[in-house]
């Protein structure tokens, strides 16, 4: 499979999922026999900071970083976040948007606001968005954890990989106990779009 | 694979039998790596000067060794590092250095390249995670083929970032040990420490023209009127910004091929260095008499980026045709996301602690000297506990040296706020100098249980090591008291008023007064979570005090007084349970959920 180069970047809040997501996408870029490259924000992620994960792929890559302007794709765990890194996209980007809202302290003690109509704001910026509430599907699925596969169920849909490929990265990847409920996760979130 | 991982495997496959280290980003998840391949002895030491003899100590008995720390903890390792490097090595010995530019998680940044100069090693930088696990493999033949220590140096970038890598078979190796009255490690009668240093230089020498032809340093021609001299990150950063360009990609960092880099810059028109921070390169070339672009060009500080790139060579990509669009800005309705103390947090009930005595001793200024770790936000607003927090162990003597050119009447009282791992680094010399020389300071040692700012890692404390095996923790308390402390305390700071009790006397003590504040981390080794708390709305007053803690759980809710006040309220999500709230509230408005 030939594509040109993509840009991905999967952003959110500690502990959310982030990682693992973008490690995923990594593993199949990977499986599809890419050269492929992702940097990721440590040292944040426990402590309720801001994480977002870089990921490029194509047929060679060199910087690991994606700059404003060059993402063909955001996926966003939350919506601050989403708001954060949305000058990240490129022209005719598409963001996905998890409609979930993470407080920082600064907005819980009252010092500052949180920005309303997020995603009214993205859309009057001719900004393609697609608004998931992934927490309510993943607590239909079963487990308010399988929010990050899901998310990655709604991304396959703008992505030239193979099913069997997604399948087999987040079944090497999610721990065996939670592997079915994810696998039933991705698929779902495959489907949401195409209702 | 991450860069990290890659340095573990390239150490796996050189066949390296002992690894050791401390903590600290963006290095932390080499040695973790390293621990899991269950040939390769690995430890944290207790700090970065001790892993470096560690790790001499399994060169010398003939194995390869791996050290691994931050850029800031060479700083400390620095010390046997000078004289094992001109006294050469026994199995090949490989100090990984990971440099946090930005200073992402750092209270500084630094090139430690420079060190390379210093120590008389030989550098390599790798760009990428495959270049990050070859060049381990590559530093073990050069290092017993040069007797020499070798220098691995990331920064974040490469470190944590993952890339493609392809792996090999490992390769056991060992020599026999070393003679002990073979000539190279006796000073008294062996090699005069000056004849050392001279054949540093010389084996150096001989180092720059194994550089002249190895692959790691090469050429790659484009386009011959504009040349770059690059190296590890920044060398992706430049290829991608100038594809069309001529290329001298440097493996090896120090010593540099001059032939080599004389050669390049003969053939071309503009010759340019690109380096993030400190020009390293840049004056090694420009002392071999050759005319080159590079630091004036670019901040010396911060990380480079593609963007900077392209702003510094905008003239040269339109003469290129190349299109280069103008990168939009962030939207203006977005707030910042800091990373703050976790719920539950032992140092937000100290601090908290500290914050009351402030307040009750208006007449005096309480100084707070911090250290180095998850507690270091409390120089930040809102805490604004620290002073100032620098590096390892340095809070205790700081504020003996402050306590020594303060006058009695001078109104300011000396703390110093330390964590548990941090002690055992470099607070243990540090609080026997202040109780030796008679200072007058609090000392509070905030025990929670592990390294917990960079991951949660095992230390001399905990009663782990790395690899899991059980050991019998560290006493502090009678460690404490072996170094001369008389003043005393243990408190839990999850009780309020026996840790401020505590802390009164121990400031009241003259002399240097202990306080071992214990409760675990809520992360690590588990994350913690016991039946959370809630407001009674009919009981709360809205007074704010409970928002004074600065727990990320108790939050503003959108509920007024009659008063018009607006009330707390508790996220029973993020809440753990420590009960510290319901503690300080003073008209009992908070209670555990039944």
């Amino acid at each position: 499979m030939i594509q040109p180069s993509k840009n991905i970047l999967i952003v959110g809040v500690g502990g959310q999922g982030v990682i693992l997501a973008s490690n995923i996408v990594t593993e199949v870029a990977l499986m599809s026999g890419l050269d492929v490259k992702k940097n990721e924000a440590h040292g944040q992620s426990q402590r309720s900071g801001s994480v977002p994960c870089h990921i490029r792929y194509g047929k060679k890559i060199y910087s690991p970083i994606i700059l404003p302007g060059e993402a063909d794709l955001i996926l966003a765990f939350e919506e601050l976040e989403a708001l954060r890194w949305a000058n990240y996209l490129k022209p005719g980007g598409k963001i996905v948007v998890n409609k979930q809202r993470i407080y920082p302290p600064s907005v819980t003690s009252g010092m500052d606001k949180y920005p309303e109509e997020i995603v009214a704001i993205l859309k009057k910026e001719n900004i393609d968005v697609i608004e998931i509430d992934g927490m309510e599907h993943a607590e239909r699925i079963g487990n308010p954890l399988v929010v990050s596969t899901l998310l990655l169920g709604v991304l396959s849909n703008f992505l030239d990989f193979s099913e069997k490929i997604w399948v087999s990265a987040i079944t090497q990847l999610v721990p065996e106990k939670h592997r079915d409920l994810n696998l039933k996760a991705f698929q779902e979130g495959k489907k949401l779009l195409k209702v | 694979m991450l860069g990290n991982e890659a340095i573990a495997r390239g150490a796996y496959e050189a066949g390296v039998r002992l690894a050791s280290g401390y903590p600290g980003t963006p290095s932390t998840e080499i040695l973790e790596e390293v621990a899991k391949y269950g040939d390769i002895y690995t430890e944290w030491s207790v700090n970065e000067k001790v892993a470096v003899d560690v790790a001499i100590g399994a060169s010398l008995g003939g194995v390869r060794s791996l050290v691994t720390m931050k850029h800031a903890g060479v700083n400390v390792a620095s010390d046997p590092f000078v004289p094992i490097s001109l006294m050469g090595v026994n199995g090949g010995l490989v100090l990984v250095s990971s440099d946090d530019i930005g200073a992402v998680s750092s209270p500084t940044e630094q090139d430690t390249r420079i060190y390379a100069k210093l120590f008389h090693v030989p550098m390599l930088e790798p760009s990428d995670s495959q270049e990050a696990k070859d060049f381990t493999v590559l530093a073990y033949t050069l290092s017993e083929r040069f007797d020499v220590p070798f220098f691995l140096r990331t920064t974040n970038a490469v470190s944590h970032s993952k890339g493609v890598v392809r792996f090999s078979q490992r390769k056991e190796k060992v020599l026999p040990p070393f003679d002990r009255l073979g000539p190279k490690f006796r000073p008294q009668g062996g090699i005069h420490p000056i004849v050392l240093h001279q054949n540093g230089f010389e084996r150096l020498k001989r180092i720059e023209r194994y550089a002249e032809k190895t692959r790691i340093n090469r050429i790659e021609w484009g386009d011959r009127k504009i040349g770059i001299v690059s190296s590890g990150i920044a060398y992706q950063y430049a290829k991608e910004v100038l594809p069309f360009a001529s290329f001298l990609k440097l493996g090896m960092t120090y010593p540099l091929p001059s032939d080599l880099i004389k050669l390049f810059a003969s053939k071309i028109k503009e010759l340019y260095i690109i380096e993030e921070m400190e020009p390293f390169l840049e004056e090694q070339i420009r002392a071999m008499g050759i005319k080159a672009k590079g630091s004036e060009l670019r901040p010396h500080a911060g990380s480079l980026s593609r963007e900077k790139l392209m702003e510094i060579f905008s003239g040269t990509l339109k003469r290129f045709g190349q299109k280069i669009g103008k990168p939009k800005p962030p939207f203006p309705q977005v707030i910042k996301r800091f990373p703050t103390m976790c719920s539950g947090c032992l140092h937000l009930a100290m601090y908290y602690a500290v914050r009351m005595l402030r307040q009750k001793m208006k007449d005096k200024d309480i100084v707070v000297m911090g250290d180095i770790g998850c507690y270091s936000l409390g120089i930040a607003a809102p805490h604004n506990i620290l002073g100032c927090a620098f590096a390892m162990g340095s809070g205790i003597s700081s504020a003996h040296g402050l306590n020594k050119v303060l006058k009695e009447n001078s109104g300011k009282i000396l703390l110093s706020y330390i964590g548990d791992s941090t002690f055992l680094h470099a607070g243990i010399p540090s609080l026997l100098n202040a109780i030796y020389n008679k200072s007058n300071i609090t000392v509070i040692i905030a025990d929670n249980g592990t390294t917990a700012m960079t991951g949660g890692q095992e230390h001399a404390g905990t009663g782990k090591t790395i690899q899991g095996e059980v050991r019998i923790p560290t006493n502090l308390k009678e460690l404490c008291r072996s170094l001369g402390v008389t003043d005393l305390q243990e408190v839990d700071p999850y009780d309020y008023k026996s840790a401020y009790e505590a802390l009164n006397h121990a400031v009241a003590f003259n002399g240097v007064s202990v306080l071992i504040a214990n409760r675990p981390c809520v992360l690590f080794p588990k994350k913690l979570k016991e039946t959370p708390f809630r407001v009674l709305q009919e009981e709360c007053t809205g007074c704010g005090r409970c928002m004074t803690i600065y727990c990320p759980s108790i939050i503003v809710s959108d509920k007024k007084t009659e008063k018009g006040k607006y009330q707390a309220a508790i996220d029973s999500y993020s809440c753990v349970g420590c009960s510290f709230c319901s503690q300080i509230c003073p008209s009992h408005a908070i209670v555990q959920i039944s």
